[in-house]
């Protein structure tokens, strides 16, 4: 069944303010209709007492000339009609009757411009009830509109509204609140959730890892042995077991370096040292990519407050990364500058396709791999570093690209100078 | 009860019929497609309301039937035949039209064109000649008034503004509700009036009758003051000025479905038909009743004619139809007036909408222009202007010139190639009309020829 929508704000304000008008209107236009009628009435008595007496004394034709004077308010009838009487003194009688409409009409006649006026009143108080009803619903409006949003998920903050009543105004800086305390809250729950998470992936994987390296070393080891006694073919198998078995070993010595990190040694590093050793390393698989990479860092820019194998970990992956992202040819450029007064921002860019918007929220997740070949393990050590530095990891990408940018302290003045 | 009393009366319950019958001025939910064209989704009845009581002017009510009266049968030569060419030209709009997602006709010739110049001229046009022609609505309105009730013109003419203001604010859906209200007004008030008059006269043959013997120069469909060929330009200008109006090509892209749109235009002609022939008979009953009244103007001699001619009950529903077509007419062009003035003429205004805050600001300043232009208007009513038919007559050739080419004529539109001959066109009908002293509609058929001649260009060889 169709429920009846509610009566809305302009149309209750408009009902109350055209009840308003209307009721002032009849009240003052009656009263002056009354007050007239009644003392057009009592004039007109008064004129009919004052012709009474008058004709008294007077003859017929006297007296006929006097009647003229009692029009239009009174209207002669037949004698034999009920009526007022005048009679003159020879004995001739006239009967008179108020005539009422007459008066009605010369009242309302008197009193047209204070009806149209009541009538145009009528419609600007409609008028003003709807401008009214605007700027009430107007910001209930907006809220609505931001309480929808955040029904389908976009955080929104609500726009300040001009010439707002400061209740509302309120209303509007009360939402915008609660959807920046909501928004830290989900932030701060997302957090603890993916700590959780990782610290339940990081024991299980330590575990594993630990019970999986010794045999692989104790593997490689006899692998080793087994290559040299074997003739020429079969070495060729033996070494495709060992390229295999190193990659395992890679894949488990990351999952521990991941699950059980070592605590950062902090000391100065120089950015342009960190960057230019990055480059070099990554330069054969650049190549092999046909991608180009080169580096800037700014004048200014400070050394950095860290572990210094730790950071080039992360810039390594970072990189590796942004190549792997590219496929043939593209550009991957390392800058570093200082930002603001004790931190320095590294960035790395790569001119690949950018990443979907619905993977941007779990590339640092632990496993979360686009690569059939990769581990998923790379960034979420990055992440893990950065955050074991007091850094941050910003990421800004579209379809031309993608830049990764590491913010970390800078070294202590002293240091810098030692 | 005293006439006046009742005529007072009267105009206060059409007052709060409108009042809560316009609906809301601020929808909850609106956006600039709703606003201007009632998110093409308006049903066959409310459309089939605001077509007819839209076509129903002042003009159309007062300036015909004073007309008629004055000079017979020519009227309806010169006049209504024209307006009805226009109507049975629309259909082969329809599809034209509704193909196009444009919020006005501007738009439309602006994007079928690829030249938004087009858009700014046209809008342009378009804001002038409607912003005169509401001036006519609010005059013709208001002379009636205060000769009834004895007031002011302008206190008289205040009233109207604000009905107009009001259902405007609404945007097309408030405007299309409370049409349905003002047809309704004028069917009554019209076939009130005829019926009245025929039982004064006696039948239609008995009026034919009395105007044989009195001025058997009435019944004849032109005169020696208004010859063929006159007549016949008069009646062909008013035919492409209505064929291309925006007014009505706005309402057949606002209809929910093309089907909608071609039911609009079919009931309409009917209704619109019989509103005619209800004028008609007004007209040439009244001559036989009281075959000569004097007045200043033809808003006076309307009112003068009709209180002598039909008892206080018709002559009030005549009246009262009298200011439904006057509301229904200036609310209409009041909301194309302002969208020129604020969609139109703003090229940054796309057709989508923006985000709310955005969309709100919008929509007021559309309706602080629709307060601007309605006082505008207000003002120039007060002013003495050429009569309702001459000012009409002006509007309608401009738009004409505006519209007609690009949407009867013109099948594949060649891009930016339209704004030069439209241009001069309109340099040709302004220098006949105000140097030549031409009959603008005499002036528009050079007019439109050059604008065909300059965008067709016979001279040039190949495709």
């Amino acid at each position: 069944m169709k429920t009846q929508r509610p009566l809305s704000v302009e149309t209750r304000i408009k009902a109350i303010l055209t009840v308003i008008a209307i009721g002032l209107t009849t009240l003052t236009v009656g009263t002056a209709l009354t007050q007239g009628f009644m003392e057009r009435t009592a004039e007109a008595r008064f004129l009919l007492e004052t012709a009474r007496s008058a004709a008294a004394g007077m003859d017929e034709r006297q007296v006929e000339s006097l009647l003229e004077k009692l029009h239009p308010h009174w209207k002669e009838v037949p004698a034999s009609q009920a009526g007022e009487t005048i009679r003159s003194s020879d004995g001739r009688e006239w009967r008179f009757v108020l005539d009422r409409p007459q008066i009605w009409n010369a009242l309302v006649y008197r009193q047209r411009y204070v009806l149209v006026v009541g009538l145009i009143g009528l419609l600007v108080a409609v008028e003003l009830a709807v401008f009214l009803a605007y700027g009430l619903t107007r910001p209930m409006k907006v809220l609505a509109w931001g309480c929808e949003q955040m029904r389908l998920g976009r955080w929104v903050r609500l726009p300040t509204l001009s010439r707002t009543p400061y209740e509302l105004e309120a209303l509007n800086e009360a939402f915008n609140g609660m959807v920046e305390d909501l928004k830290r809250w989900q932030d701060f729950q997302k957090q603890a959730a993916r700590v959780e998470r990782l610290a339940a992936l990081g024991s299980v994987a330590a575990a594993v890892a630990h019970e999986v390296k010794n045999p692989l070393a104790s593997m490689r080891i006899h692998l080793d042995l087994l290559k040299d006694r074997l003739p020429g073919e079969e070495k060729e198998s033996v070494a495709i077991l060992g390229t295999e078995l190193d990659r395992l070993n890679q894949t488990v010595s990351q999952l521990l370096s991941y699950a059980r990190p070592n605590p950062p040694l902090f000391g100065p590093v120089d950015a342009r040292e960190l960057l230019g050793w990055i480059t070099s390393m990554t330069a054969t698989p650049c190549r092999l990519a046909g991608v180009a990479i080169s580096w800037t860092a700014g004048e200014d820019c400070p050394p950095l407050w860290g572990d210094e194998q730790q950071l080039k970990q992360v810039l390594l992956n970072l990189v590796l990364n942004s190549v792997s992202a590219q496929g043939d040819g593209g550009t991957v450029s390392l800058s570093a500058r200082k930002e603001g007064a004790r931190s320095v921002s590294i960035a790395v860019s790569d001119t690949g396709p950018g990443i979907p918007a619905e993977l941007l929220e779990r590339i640092f997740d632990p496993f979360f791999t686009t690569h059939p070949e990769g581990t998923g393990l790379g960034l979420s050590i990055v992440h893990r570093i950065v955050e074991g530095h007091g850094g941050r990891i910003d990421v800004e990408t579209s379809e031309r690209g993608t830049t990764f940018a590491v913010t970390l302290p800078a070294a202590p003045q002293e240091e810098k100078e030692r | 009860m005293p006439v006046l009393l009742l005529q007072l009366l009267v105009f206060g319950a059409y007052t709060l019929a409108l009042v809560f019958l316009a609906g809301e001025a601020f929808n909850w939910k609106e956006d600039r497609r709703l606003f201007y064209v009632g998110g093409n989704r308006i049903p066959l009845v409310p459309m089939v309301g605001t077509f007819v009581a839209t076509w129903m002017s002042a003009a159309s009510v007062l300036g015909y039937t004073m007309w008629l009266y004055a000079d017979g049968y020519v009227a309806f030569t010169g006049s209504v035949n024209g307006w009805l060419i226009g109507l049975v030209l629309m259909p082969f709009i329809v599809r034209k039209l509704r193909v196009s997602r444009a919020l006005s006709l501007p738009q439309w010739l602006g994007d079928t064109f690829g030249d938004p110049r087009l858009r700014s001229l046209s809008a342009l046009a378009l804001l002038g000649a409607y912003t005169f022609y509401i001036v006519i609505q609010f005059r013709a309105f208001g002379t009636i008034v205060s000769a009834l009730l004895d007031i002011k013109v302008l206190v008289a003419s205040a009233l109207v503004y604000l009905f107009v203001l009001y259902t405007t604010f609404g945007g097309l859906p408030s405007v299309a509700r409370s049409d349905t209200l003002n047809l309704v007004l004028i069917l009554g008030g019209v076939s009130l009036a005829a019926f009245s008059l025929l039982g004064r006269v006696g039948p239609i043959g008995a009026v034919h009758q009395a105007l044989a013997e009195r001025a058997p120069e009435m019944l004849h469909p032109w005169t020696e003051g208004w010859s063929p060929l006159v007549t016949t330009l008069m009646m062909l200008s008013w035919g492409l000025g209505v064929a291309a109006n925006p007014q009505y090509a706005i309402r057949l892209l606002s209809a929910r479905t093309t089907r909608d749109a071609y039911g609009t235009l079919a009931l309409s002609s009917l209704i619109i038909g019989a509103i005619y022939a209800g004028l008609t008979v007004i007209g040439l009953s009244a001559f036989a009743l009281v075959p000569y009244v004097r007045a200043a103007s033809d808003e006076l001699a309307f009112t003068r004619l009709f209180s002598m001619a039909l008892p206080p009950v018709p002559a009030l529903g005549l009246f009262l139809a009298v200011l439904a077509a006057a509301v229904s007419t200036a609310n209409s062009q009041l909301l194309l007036a302002a969208c020129s003035l604020c969609y139109d003429l703003r090229p940054n205004e796309g057709r989508r909408r923006g985000d709310l805050v955005t969309e709100d600001r919008f929509l007021f300043r559309n309706r602080l222009a629709i307060a601007g232009i309605a006082t505008a208007a207000l003002v120039l009513s007060q002013f003495r202007l050429p009569g309702v038919l001459l000012i009409g007559r002006y509007s309608w050739t401009v738009v004409a010139i505006c519209f007609f080419l690009p949407l009867y004529v013109i099948r594949k539109p060649r891009s930016r190639g339209l704004f030069l001959p439209l241009s001069a066109a309109l340099l040709l009908h302004l220098f006949l009309t105000a140097f030549l002293r031409l009959l603008p509609e005499l002036a528009l058929l050079p007019a439109l020829a050059l604008e065909g001649i300059l965008y067709f260009r016979p001279w040039r060889k190949g495709p």
